[in-house]
């Protein structure tokens, strides 16, 4: 059977309200880190990459028209590479490497891209012109995000003060990553149009207890989850190089990782944040491993509660989970999260050794999705 | 000719330099805010977003303000046109800062400086004799962006084109009431202003008066702002006030009532325990931790909680509607109030007049400078006009006041008022010249008060009249008998409105301008009308009168020829769906708009809901559908009311292309001559029946959002129906979608039947009579 490989993968940095990623459109964005993906692997002759298959939860606006193809064109890929765009709400990107993987492994290509964007700011949430059925709306299809996390932390007897706690740990692993350069090898700088050079994460900062305690609930009155305890609107990109294992040992690539095993699954929208948990489960009995046998994890943080319900209700080693922290305090733009998790994955994997690892994330609309990646 | 003002620049940027600079941004013009050094002209700058009231009609006015110094950026007063001087009050250093500067100076550059303490002839004296014919004084008054009044000060050697050019500047550009003053200790406004305040403080000591009494008495029911006497010295802060009334005491030494401006042991023990007034939160008055407020004691100057304030005479005036009536009954009762009121009343008048010719040859600028500066609805002299002259005379003459000689002229000459109002035209005594003088026409403005003088009115309604404004334009006028400063709508509204347009529907005339000049343009509609229709399940009637409201709207949108309406200060509800259809609206740069209805638990009922729509459609933004009514249904859903006419076109309540003015005065004028200039090849709008609204889909979206609000308590259960009602109206009801196109009429029929199945509410009407009642939204 043929086995998928990655050969390298990157992303820009995550950029937050009043930032300065803020106004660069979504597409120059990705076509600068697949242009630095490239540049990084220069013995690939473009000409093999026969797809780039992107993620984006809302492709309208200046994310429509097929952005995957313009960003190809953007970055100088040839007419060639043929473009696509997946849309699995917060698993687009993770679906678009499930995808390019895919079809390596039945043998319909040999090199593709997969990735995914999302600028939150240019597109809202719901995009620009919602139209709801209002039987779904009546079974509560169109649920707020928020709202299926605060059921999750009642149903789980989750806190508030435990939800904080995770939040600040969240950050205060991001800036001991990066003070320890742990970020470097997978943040492409991004240059705002000639004005200035973006090459940090602007989610980070230095937990203000104070504040952080003084929230008033953000979606529910009397609730438990607030602004400090959810993953704020963000703009970042991410992709991935992936070829066949036999392309690259005959192209002298450097294999990264294998992907090992790929699940979808879906459950109760209105608790939509348990996804990860049948995903993890499905994506672990089709590799016939446990939870034991994993190194590391990438769990994304959609909201402290919804990561907290999953590692209480699987009983998850909190010390395998996010060791370079994750989306409370980065940002979770939702069609990147899923190659950015991935990318992250692949390098605390790399800087502490581990053989194998997944990364799984919660999908609105009731969905979990995972992804087993391995070292040889 | 007057010089054009292109590029300001502004030296020192503490609260009033930094907030005239923000005012000049207001009008749109560059402005280089200078101080001694970049992190406080930066300060300086930043502080405007956050002093209250805003300086700015809009936050993005901050990017025509930039922040220098006198070190690196001296040269860029080479740029400027004029240069406006409100550094602190020290003459050697106003000085040594204009020597810096005269080398980089334009040869046309006006410099102005701001002070209030210093003579003008001491800072121009210095200055070369080129200098000194560029040289005045422009005394803006603390907010400059809402106080009207701006004092000039012309110098011995000042030109008259440098003069004429500020006087333009002031009023046209930056919208100020201009007062011509003398260079005498704190001009006008300050020097009686103060004289007000002290007199007030004095009296009350004497006649043991407390401080809730007085304020009281000298706040809204004599036509004075609601602050009064006691919470204005607390705003303006008693440190400032000693200091102003110091300038008094000290430089005008023959002034007979000079020892009155001498700090009261009272107000100097304030002053050294730091209680200095809103600034260190506690003066005359302070806010408990707990909101209660407490007034000191002049006997032990410790707090207590405020007393209920009872006079007859407060009663007896409470019980008319017109400030006049008021001041008369105050002054006429027998008891401590009415005493106490008339002392300090025909005190002011008598020191006024008595500064007649020291301070300004005339009385139009002292009356001027105190309605525009200290927020009196008459000043001194119109007050007296008021009391009646003679009658008053006799009284203070009786009581041992010495009565103004010039005044006992006017009385004998046969003139019984200061001021006569005939054949369009405003006359005054003028004391030196012993005569009766005609004020010189501002072709700026047309004064409806002394326009219809003239026999222009064409009909005349109790709430409403239609004034002849010549050349074919009609005026609507409004006057409401019901609340004469607020101006709700009545059927008299109606009426007149209708009737214009038979006129120029009958081409007896060719356009219109809705437009008046009270205190606030319109504060919406009738609501004990509509609350008496609504308790009695009067439907049909309430129907009737929303239908007809509605097509008097849309009568003015196909008005055969232009309407051109005129909004300032509140204009709320009704009043926004009354200028909403206008042709083009021609708004002062303060209005306060706003669709609040759903403070009285309703939506829009004449038209608003329409109105809002085809402005928000009519806009070219990057913005859908959806996203377009979505911003209407929070802007309504919210009853988001515009702080100034700049956030008005934000909102969406006006359109880009409307009109902004800063001088309110001006606004009557300005809009007959876009009427004019409408007229040409005037064509009525088509009607539309191509309106693309979200539909029943989009509106599931709103629903939804709705739903959140109310999860979150950001909004009651009736909040929620409302906003579903609302939800329901804006996205076109069952008919709109994104295939199909709804016409004009279907929207306001909607909008009727909401408004009126909401009108039956219980908690609706509740919120109606917890409004009529404290005149606050109630939440249920």
């Amino acid at each position: 059977m043929v086995q998928s490989v990655i050969i390298d993968a990157v992303r820009s940095p995550i950029g937050i309200k009043n930032g300065e990623l803020i106004g660069i459109r979504p597409d120059d964005l990705s076509s600068q880190i697949i242009i630095a993906l490239l540049k990084r692997n220069n013995e690939l002759d473009p000409k093999f990459i026969e797809d780039l298959i992107f993620g984006c939860a809302f492709p309208e606006g200046p994310q429509g028209m097929l952005i995957s193809k313009g960003i190809a064109i953007l970055a100088g890929l040839p007419e060639t590479t043929a473009g696509s765009v997946v849309n699995r709400f917060c698993g687009s990107s993770m679906d678009a490497v499930h995808q390019i993987s895919t079809k390596i492994e039945s043998g319909d290509i040999e090199v593709g891209i997969a990735g995914g964007v999302e600028d939150m700011f240019s597109v809202p949430m719901g995009g620009f012109n919602p139209d709801f059925h209002p039987d779904l709306a009546e079974q509560e299809y169109y649920i707020g995000m928020g709202e299926t996390a605060e059921r999750l932390a009642s149903e789980g007897n989750i806190s508030r003060n435990e939800q904080e706690e995770f939040a600040i740990e969240s950050h205060e692993k991001v800036l001991k990553a990066s003070k320890n350069d742990l970020f470097k090898n997978e943040i492409i700088p991004i240059d705002f149009y000639g004005k200035y050079i973006v090459s940090q994460d602007e989610g980070p900062r230095t937990p203000d207890l104070d504040k952080i305690r003084a929230l008033s609930p953000a979606f529910i009155e009397n609730g438990s989850i607030t602004a400090a305890t959810s993953s704020p609107i963000s703009i970042g990109s991410s992709a991935l190089l992936i070829t066949s294992e036999g392309f690259a040992n005959k192209n002298g690539l450097k294999i990264r990782a294998y992907i090992k095993g790929r699940s979808t699954a879906g459950v109760d929208w209105r608790k939509m944040g348990m996804g990860p948990l049948p995903a993890t489960e499905k994506v672990l009995r089709k590799t016939n491993l446990s939870m034991d046998d994993l190194d590391a994890i990438e769990l994304n943080e959609a909201f402290a509660a919804q990561a907290l319900y999953v590692i209480n209700s699987g009983s998850w080693d909190k010390n395998k989970i996010n060791k370079n922290g994750g989306a409370i305090s980065l940002g979770h733009p939702l069609g990147c999260s899923g190659a950015r998790i991935l990318t992250t994955l692949l390098n605390v994997m790399e800087q502490q050794n581990s053989k194998k690892g997944l990364a799984t994330m919660c999908i609105g609309t009731g969905q979990g999705i995972a992804t087993i990646l391995e070292r040889s | 000719m007057n010089l054009k003002i292109k590029k300001v620049a502004v030296l020192g940027s503490g609260v009033m330099g930094a907030q005239i600079a923000g005012h000049i941004s207001n009008a749109g013009i560059k402005c280089y805010l200078f101080d001694i050094d970049q992190e406080l002209s930066e300060k300086g700058k930043k502080n405007l977003l956050v002093l209250k009231p805003a300086p700015l009609y809009n936050p993005k006015n901050m990017d025509l303000i930039i922040p220098c110094n006198y070190e690196d950026h001296i040269t860029q007063i080479q740029e400027v046109d004029w240069v406006l001087e409100a550094v602190i009050e020290k003459l050697d250093i106003k000085l040594l800062i204009y020597k810096k500067l005269l080398p980089y100076l334009k040869n046309t550059a006006i410099i102005s400086s701001n002070t209030s303490g210093i003579p003008l002839i001491e800072l121009s004296n210095p200055l070369p004799i080129e200098v000194q014919k560029r040289f005045m004084i422009t005394h803006f008054f603390n907010p400059p962006r809402y106080m009207q009044l701006l004092e000039l000060v012309k110098g011995e050697n000042t030109s008259d084109q440098t003069y004429k050019t500020m006087v333009d500047f002031g009023e046209t550009v930056l919208g100020k009431g201009i007062v011509h003053a003398k260079d005498t200790p704190n001009f006008i406004g300050n020097r009686i202003g103060v004289y007000g305040i002290m007199i007030a403080i004095n009296l009350a000591i004497k006649n043991e008066l407390t401080i809730e009494e007085v304020d009281k008495l000298t706040g809204p029911i004599s036509g004075r702002p609601k602050s009064a006497t006691f919470r204005t010295a607390d705003v303006v802060g008693l440190d400032t006030l000693k200091s102003v009334s110091l300038t008094t005491y000290e430089k005008a030494l023959s002034d007979e009532e000079r020892d009155l401006f001498q700090i009261p042991k009272v107000l100097q023990q304030l002053i050294d325990e730091e209680r200095l007034g809103q600034k260190t939160r506690k003066g005359f008055y302070k806010k408990n931790s707990n909101g209660e407020i407490y007034s000191i004691d002049f006997k032990t100057n410790s707090y207590s909680a405020l007393k209920k304030v009872r006079f007859d005479c407060f009663r007896v005036a409470k019980s008319y509607q017109k400030t006049d009536d008021r001041i008369k009954a105050l002054s006429s009762g027998d008891d401590k109030g009415s005493k106490y009121f008339w002392e300090i009343m025909t005190r002011t008048l008598i020191y006024s007049a008595n500064r007649i010719p020291e301070i300004s040859n005339d009385i139009i600028n002292i009356d001027n400078a105190m309605k525009w500066g200290f927020g009196w609805e008459f000043g001194p002299f119109e007050s007296w006009d008021i009391l009646g002259v003679r009658n008053s005379c006799e009284r203070m003459t009786a009581e041992g006041k010495k009565v103004p000689k010039w005044v006992s002229e006017m009385l004998s000459a046969g003139n019984e008022t200061f001021y006569k109002k005939k054949n369009g035209s405003l006359f005054y005594w003028c004391p030196k010249e012993k005569e009766l003088k005609v004020q010189k026409n501002n072709n700026k403005v047309i004064n409806l008060i002394l326009y219809k003088t003239n026999n222009k009115t064409i009909r005349k309604d109790l709430s409403a009249s239609l004034n002849d404004l010549g050349d074919g334009i009609l005026n609507v006028e409004f006057h409401s008998i019901l609340q004469p400063t607020l101006h709700p709508i009545d059927s008299s509204y109606i009426e007149i409105i209708n009737k214009g347009l038979d006129l120029i529907e009958n081409e007896d005339y060719k356009a219109m301008v809705i437009g008046h000049q009270g205190a606030n343009f319109c504060a919406g509609a009738n609501l004990n009308l509509l609350l008496e229709l609504s308790i009695n399940n009067e439907w049909d009637a309430l129907n009737f009168a929303v239908k007809t409201m509605q097509d008097l709207t849309q009568r003015i949108r196909f008005s055969k020829g232009p309407v051109v309406a005129a909004p300032f200060q509140l204009t709320l509800g009704g009043g926004v769906e009354l200028i909403q259809p206008a042709t083009h609206i021609i708004a002062a740069s303060e209005t306060y708009m706003g669709l609040v209805e759903i403070g009285v638990g309703l939506i829009p009922g004449g038209s608003g809901n329409l109105r809002m729509i085809l402005n928000a459609l009519n806009q070219t933004s990057r913005m859908g559908a959806f996203q377009k009514i979505q911003k209407v249904f929070e802007t309504i859903g919210f009853a988001k009311i515009a702080t100034s006419a700049d956030e008005a076109k934000r909102l969406g309540y006006l359109n880009d292309t409307d009109t902004i003015i800063l001088n309110k005065d001006h606004l009557i004028k300005s809009a007959k001559i876009k009427a004019l200039e409408l007229l040409c090849d005037y064509e009525a709008p088509n009607y539309r029946r191509d309106l693309k609204l979200p539909g029943k889909g989009g509106r599931t979206a709103l629903n939804i959002a709705l739903k959140g609000f109310k999860m979150s308590g950001k909004i009651s259960d009736h909040d929620l129906k409302i906003g579903e009602k609302l939800a329901y109206v804006l996205t076109g009801g069952d008919k709109a979608g994104l295939t199909t196109s709804v016409d004009e009429q279907y929207i306001l029929d909607l909008e009727r039947e909401a408004f009126i199945s909401l009108a039956g509410e219980k908690l609706t009407q509740d919120r109606i009579k917890y409004m009529l009642k404290k005149g606050k939204p109630l939440r249920n």
